[in-house]
């Protein structure tokens, strides 16, 4: 229900749909581990020696795939990911714009994602901010590398006692803990970036966040509101480089999109192309928004062990099943038999034998 | 309305008269009985009692917006939620321990009996030392002194356990304490409330 939505929506912003192969070569996923966040992926070796694994991601194989041509691509694909002690199948969707990424293609991305969430129902919140910008703070306090990803782990978790903690280690300085709890208490909507962040960043520095918040008051009409500032989504500065999203949907308490600008990825891999997109995790969606069935059939109609009285039934059947019901159609003895019966919407109804029709 | 977890036991209770402090009152909640939920519509909570371990788990997955959890059990279970506040409540220590004699050969895997292994293992590996964790659940001290490990990664707090098992602190690496934790998803959406809880809460724990 929602994979087809989502598809025509992506269509309807120019994506075409592609289509990836299941199988990847297993180097493509070593030499990237850390785009994965997780570094177990199922492997196995294919029938020519070679090492192949189950597609832990979609993003990677785009990539690879893209020459310098310009693409705007979409995909609902199954990935294989470790949860909860074992491999699981995980059904996403999203989208991957590949080649010359500039502030229209930021902002246009952004009202994607937003419209994304909307086309799943109910209140929704999409989280943006801007890993540039956190680098311009580790730069302005020269931050080194260990310093640096405490700091964002303590962002990511709103951990103003981490933060503290940083500074009595001596990691970071009295000045450097100020800014980096206001940053951490920083959700506002995006177009008032120069506000939210004015106190933190100079002018220059907010050049390019204010341009891309006027651009998406500009394209994105009421949806601008529903778009928050919030520095505690953060992820590898090995491959995001600037913009970073996710998305989350009321009643559901994990994110469902998340993604952004990483032309870091395709520079790695040996391309000159930029690279920005995202993806919804299907699965958490339909597991806390798909309606949940109550019961399996629409009626079961039982006959007596008598031919006639199979007769009578299976006529009431097909008449029932013409109007599109879902009948459940058996011999009572049959029935009584069973050890799981279905449930059905309405009362269970028996053909009893002999008598007229 | 805020759904808040807390954990059983000494901890929920000092957290709850925080909580009724701030404003967030339950009378109900100490009242003897089985009862797990109670709510306070004018103050807009609802608290549960859970097991203090499993106060990471409701709050992730959203059957709870917060949640007061241990530093311990938050650095053990690793939930990815908002870390909020230090209620400075709580609070103890993370500590190999091991006999008064113990000496380090390195030129072998160190054995930690532990209730912790996550922190065990972040812990010697970023010592470079190579361990084997022997996990158990309880009972932690009495490993060393049945030889079933070399040292112990646990909690302490007045360290009287320790001592009338001849053991004593080799390293105390985390401090602990009781935490505010909030579902991200629900922060999103219930900014003002959990905000609220946290100002609210923020001029107490400065006295503790």
């Amino acid at each position: 229900m929602f994979e087809r939505k989502l598809c025509d929506l992506f269509e309807s912003f120019g994506y075409r749909e592609y289509k990836t192969s299941r199988f990847e070569s297993y180097d493509l996923y070593a030499g990237n581990r850390d785009f994965l966040k997780n570094d177990r992926i199922a492997a196995f070796t294919d029938l020519d020696g070679s090492l192949k694994a189950l597609k832990p991601d979609v993003t990677l194989s785009i990539i690879k795939a893209s020459e310098s041509a310009p693409e705007k691509l979409y995909y609902c694909e199954s990935v294989y990911r470790p949860k909860d002690g074992t491999f699981a199948e995980i059904r996403q969707c999203g989208v991957e714009h590949v080649g010359r990424i500039d502030a229209a293609a930021r902002a246009e991305l952004t009202v994607l994602a937003a419209r994304s969430l909307k086309a799943l129902g109910g209140r929704y919140v999409l989280s943006v901010s801007f890993l540039d910008l956190i680098e311009t703070l580790f730069s302005r306090f020269d931050l080194d590398q260990a310093a640096g990803d405490k700091v964002l782990s303590a962002l990511s978790s709103k951990n103003k006692t981490a933060l503290a903690g940083l500074r009595s280690a001596g990691m970071i300085g009295a000045d450097s803990e100020e800014v980096f709890c206001a940053l951490s208490d920083v959700f506002a909507p995006v177009t008032e970036a120069a506000e939210a962040l004015g106190e933190i960043f100079a002018p220059d520095e907010l050049r390019e966040a204010v341009g891309f918040a006027g651009d998406l008051a500009a394209c994105a009409g009421a949806d601008a509101d529903r778009i928050f500032l919030d520095f505690s989504i953060v992820n590898s500065m090995d491959y995001y480089n600037g913009l970073y999203l996710q998305g989350s949907v009321e009643g559901i308490p994990f994110p469902v999109l998340s993604g952004g600008e990483y032309d870091r990825l395709p520079e790695r891999m040996g391309k000159k192309i930029g690279a920005v997109g995202f993806a919804v995790y299907l699965d958490t969606v339909e597991s806390y928004l798909a309606r949940r069935k109550s019961y399996a059939v629409d009626r079961v109609i039982l006959y007596a062990d008598d031919e006639r009285a199979a007769l009578r039934a299976a006529q009431a059947a097909l008449t029932f099943r013409d109007r599109g019901q879902k009948v459940l159609l058996m011999a009572k003895k049959e029935y009584d038999a069973m050890k799981n019966r279905p449930v059905s919407r309405d009362v269970v109804t028996v053909v009893p034998g002999g008598g007229d029709d | 309305m805020i759904d808040i977890a807390l954990p059983k036991g000494r901890l929920g209770q000092t957290v709850y008269s925080l909580l009724a402090q701030a404003g967030y009152e339950c009378p109900e909640l100490l009242e003897p009985g089985r009862k797990l939920t109670f709510t306070n519509e004018a103050a807009g909570v609802r608290y549960f009692w859970v097991k203090p371990s499993d106060v990471c788990v409701y709050v992730e997955r959203g059957a709870a917006d917060v949640g007061v959890a241990g530093k311990d059990i938050i650095e053990e279970h690793a939930p990815d939620v908002y870390e909020l506040l230090d209620l400075g409540v709580g609070r103890c220590a993370m500590c190999v321990a091991g006999p008064s004699d113990f000496y380090d050969d390195t030129e072998r895997a160190l054995r930690v009996a532990t209730k912790f292994p996550r922190i065990a293992r972040a812990h010697y590996e970023s010592r470079g030392r190579d361990i084997d964790i022997i996990k158990l659940h309880g009972s932690i001290e009495i490993a060393p002194i049945l030889g079933l490990s070399d040292v112990i990664v646990d909690i302490v707090e007045t360290g009287s356990t320790l001592r009338e098992n001849g053991l004593v602190v080799l390293d105390r690496f985390l401090e602990i304490s009781a935490r505010l934790i909030c579902n991200k998803t629900s922060y999103r959406f219930n900014k003002a409330q959990v905000d609220g809880v946290v100002a609210s809460l923020s001029p107490l724990v400065t006295q503790q």
